[in-house]
């Protein structure tokens, strides 16, 4: 089976909803023993004197969707899996929303965590996306991830 | 900011035969470049040494990803 790249890109926060309904979309899937959740929460942090309130996504979206794309093919051969989803928002999301959700799922649970892991870290290293903090005190600051 | 500071967000750039010789070019028309850390990519991959080019390629100034 070939995979083409898909969309990752979610318009604002992604809804607990979404979350759910993935997990359940997995209950037919019953040679699934272990599924690994990762969800990127943004954060309330103290900057210039003022308190983080949301941060406003953008991407580089074709190169972020050929990146994920080949990050997607590169975990898949490294580890035993299932599935594999990767969800990313753009534009606003408040504190306390979820902006992040990457979802791996195996036969055993070991898989699962150590692709899930891998992901993420590749995730923010690799994709040409960008969080700007929107500040209470409504300044703004570009983010970097380390 | 990187995009903020720039006159547009997408423009036509005289061509130059390598992408070290492009950037030397955008560093001299646009010098706030020199103060910014950003990363290159010729066509959406991202230029690790000097990269030939024809002419025609989608050149991106990246800025230090953030995302997740």
């Amino acid at each position: 089976m070939t995979r083409k790249p898909k969309n990752i890109f979610v318009e604002g926060p992604i809804s607990s909803d979404k979350i759910a309904t993935s997990i359940q979309n997995h209950s037919s899937k019953t040679n699934i023993g272990a599924h690994s959740i990762f969800l990127g929460q943004v954060r309330a942090d103290e900057k210039e004197g003022s308190t983080v309130r949301a941060i406003n996504y953008t991407a580089y979206k074709d190169m972020a969707l050929e990146k994920a794309f080949e990050i997607r093919e590169a975990i898949f051969e490294k580890y035993p899996l299932t599935c594999m989803h990767i969800y990313h928002s753009l534009g606003e999301v408040k504190t306390g929303e979820i902006s992040l959700f990457v979802f791996t799922s195996s036969k055993h649970r070991k898989a699962a965590i150590d692709a899930c892991e891998e992901l993420v870290e590749r995730i923010k290293k690799e994709l040409p996306v960008w969080g700007k903090e929107l500040l209470e005190s409504n300044e703004g600051s570009w983010k970097e991830n380390t | 900011m990187l995009a903020e500071k720039m006159p547009q967000s997408e423009f036509e750039f005289p061509y130059h035969k390598d992408s070290n010789e492009l950037l030397k070019a955008l560093n001299t028309k646009y010098p706030f470049l020199a103060d910014l850390k950003f990363s290159l990519a010729v066509d959406k991959q991202l230029v690790q040494e000097n990269t030939p080019l024809k002419g025609n390629e989608e050149i991106a100034l990246l800025p230090p990803f953030s995302g997740g």
